[in-house]
């Protein structure tokens, strides 16, 4: 009988891991003898909280069920499993706890891209207002809103940005900052030092979107309340999802 | 509870920093009963080459005989005479009051002569332990001369093939013997070295020994230390009663794991550990258990030998990072105590080697060192071993003259004990140990 330490390994001791020595909190997970993974690079690391296994796809990640992002993606964009090396991402045996939400850093990561839409070309969608050639019946209204941001920082104003739709016609629709060094392209690219790469996606399924938080750094409010990562959430007309420091985006039904 | 064990350190480290050093000490319980242990035996490993011939041999004889008749009728013992080559006097036998006598009237026929092989007696002493495995094994040796009858590398040898295997506590009769042949026996065979300036003592010096060794309760000793992946040990050194340098002797368990043989425990018996372990260097807040150690022994158990482990919970050793320098810049007093008789050792070591050569600005200096390290831990015992060779004149400053009509065995006593350390003073501010 081994309990499974912050660093991921299956310790025989209940009070500082027999592998590497980390503390192990109270409560930890029991795991199987011999379930222990690949040691971390620092080995002392803790690893954060990861999402709940999702519905394990054949060609996806074995651990999270998340979609390889292209056929020769190295890392699973959501738990960050090495496909190569068929390590990595969250034990397979735990559980894992919902994450604490209070323990998340504040402050926004310091790459923030530039601000404008215009900055953004390529192959992304175009941050156009819906076209009258789609039949989608949902619309995501994305709006920047600086009375979000609790700790407006001067030299870092929110971008002057108009109203932005965007019509639901994919089954999934990626929501977070554009990083082309790492190729996310988001669908719905974001200008928000606050909000994740990957940040969540809309899906959607038998005409429903659905709100799906990717364990993102700062998390997401549903109508205000927080979203539980990794959980997914059918939405209705008029539900308002906020993330990072000024993202509004709001569900809306085609008139 | 056969052991208790404490961990004495500053666990706060600088950023960056790696080392971690801690005092382990480690008390076996004083109500162990000595049967659990199994049978004692006991070897007289004796020099009886020429430079033994009539004074000593006498003296040797009737210091065997002595030990003989006070050994306890459960015990065994035997005898081994060497020259250059060696002989069995008396085979193992349990002391019963037949054999004692019988073992009496062949130690009264050993005749000095012939050369000084001392790995000769080793081995003789080896063949006969090796067939005791379940019992507590002690060995008294003694010498007179040069080790000169063979190179120095039967020697190592031989120690490498006993070690672990038995205990030997050593002694040099007069003062024609080298210090550091006779220490590198005890040395390896967990023992001690020392100086019988005259042959009447030898009696009296058996006497202790054989208490000592009827005094084993816990059997096979070891000290045992775990340490994380991607940690080293640096160093395991003995730190009480005497300095011995254990890093060497580490026998790997499981990757991670190490233990140290430490030999035969009496009830009661204490010894500190000076351990330094090299961990992965953490970030400001991380908290890492640096080492777990704990101590194995065998006992009998319904007539077999059990394996048992004694893993004191609070005995860990951690490596805390902190950016405050008023944490990290605190040393443990024990630690640094330890340090001090370290460094005490080595200044005697060193400063009577230059001594030997002539170097005398310099060993004076380092006598003068060993003077007030010696005076600043308390250790009146070498404080007054070094006054027999250097005259202080002040104690504090560390200011000495060589003296000039030093006797042999004052310096020859002097580097033999210079690894005997002083424990730490028991008035401990509060809050100082962590």
């Amino acid at each position: 009988m081994s309990v499974l330490c912050p660093a991921g390994h299956a310790s025989d001791e209940s009070d500082y891991c027999s592998v590497c020595g980390v503390a192990i909190p109270a409560g930890a997970v029991a795991v199987p003898a011999g379930g222990g993974r690949a040691t971390t690079a620092r080995g002392i690391a803790p690893q954060p909280p990861q999402p709940a296994p999702a519905a394990r796809s054949s060609n996806g990640c074995p651990v999270c069920g998340e979609p390889r992002a292209d056929p020769d993606a190295r890392f699973c964009e959501v738990c960050r499993y090495d496909f190569v090396a068929r390590t990595g991402g969250p034990p397979p045996a735990a559980p894992a706890p919902p994450p604490a939400r209070a323990s998340r850093p504040g402050a926004p990561p310091a790459s923030a891209p530039a601000p404008g839409p215009a900055s953004a070309p390529g192959p992304a969608p175009a941050p156009a207002p819906a076209p009258a050639a789609s039949r989608a019946r949902w619309l995501l209204v994305v709006t920047i809103d600086p009375a979000l941001d609790t700790e407006p920082d001067p030299a870092a104003p929110p971008p002057h940005e108009p109203e932005r739709v965007f019509p639901v016609e994919q089954a999934e629709m990626l929501v977070g900052r554009r990083d082309d060094r790492q190729n996310i392209r988001p669908a719905v690219p974001l200008h928000d030092p606050g909000a994740s790469r990957r940040h969540l996606r809309f899906l959607l399924e038998n005409d429903v979107v659905s709100l799906h938080d990717l364990a993102s750094t700062n998390g997401s409010k549903l109508n205000g309340a927080d979203v539980v990562s990794g959980s997914i959430t059918p939405l209705k007309e008029g539900d308002e999802v906020t993330l990072g420091r000024w993202t509004r985006i709001r569900l809306k039904a085609r008139a | 509870m056969a052991f208790k064990l404490e961990a004495f350190q500053n666990k706060f480290l600088p950023p960056g920093k790696s080392r971690v050093d801690a005092i382990l000490t480690v008390t076996a319980d004083a109500s162990v009963q000595s049967s659990a242990a199994g049978p004692l035996v006991i070897g007289f490993i004796i020099d009886k080459s020429g430079s033994m011939a009539v004074d000593r041999i006498k003296a040797v004889k009737h210091a065997v005989a002595t030990g003989i008749a006070m050994l306890p009728p459960t015990a065994w013992f035997f005898v081994v005479a060497f020259d250059s080559d060696a002989q069995v006097v008396v085979n193992a036998v349990d002391a019963s009051p037949m054999n004692r006598s019988g073992a009496m009237q062949a130690i009264d026929r050993i005749n000095a002569g012939g050369g000084t092989a001392m790995s000769t007696g080793l081995a003789a002493a080896r063949a006969i332990f090796e067939r005791a495995p379940n019992a507590i094994r002690q060995a008294i040796f003694l010498t007179d001369g040069k080790n000169e009858s063979e190179s120095a590398g039967n020697v190592t040898a031989q120690l490498q093939a006993c070690e672990g295997l038995f205990q030997c506590d050593c002694w040099g009769v007069g003062t024609d013997w080298r210090v550091g042949e006779v220490q590198q026996i005890a040395g390896g065979l967990l023992g001690k070295a020392s100086l019988i300036p005259d042959p009447a003592g030898i009696e009296a010096a058996f006497r202790a020994a054989i208490e000592k060794a009827s005094s084993k309760a816990l059997k096979d000793v070891r000290l045992r230390l775990w340490a994380p992946q991607g940690a080293s040990v640096a160093f395991v050194k003995q730190a009480n009663p005497t300095l011995e340098d254990l890093t060497p002797k580490a026998r790997a368990v499981t990757p991670q794991v190490r233990e140290y043989m430490t030999g035969a425990w009496s009830a009661g018996e204490s010894r500190d550990f000076h351990v330094g372990i090299d961990v992965k260097p953490g970030y400001v807040n991380d908290e890492l258990l640096a080492a777990r150690p704990s101590l194995v022994w065998l006992e009998s158990e319904g007539g077999s030998w059990v394996e048992k482990e004694e893993k004191p919970a609070g005995a860990r050793v951690f490596a805390t990072w902190t950016g405050d320098d008023s944490l990290s810049s605190r040393i443990d007093r024990h630690v640094a105590h330890y340090t001090g008789q370290g460094e005490l050792a080595a200044a005697i070591q060193q400063g009577l080697d230059l001594r030997a050569q002539g170097n005398e600005a310099a060993a004076t200096h380092l006598l003068g060192r060993a003077v007030k390290i010696a005076h600043d831990s308390g250790n009146a015992e070498m404080t007054q071993r070094l006054s027999k060779v250097v005259e202080v004149v002040d104690v504090a400053t560390g200011t000495v003259r060589l003296k000039r009509d030093v006797s042999k065995a004052a310096t020859m006593d002097l580097e033999l004990e210079s690894r005997t350390t002083k424990r730490v003073k028991k008035a401990a501010p509060p809050g100082a140990a962590t």
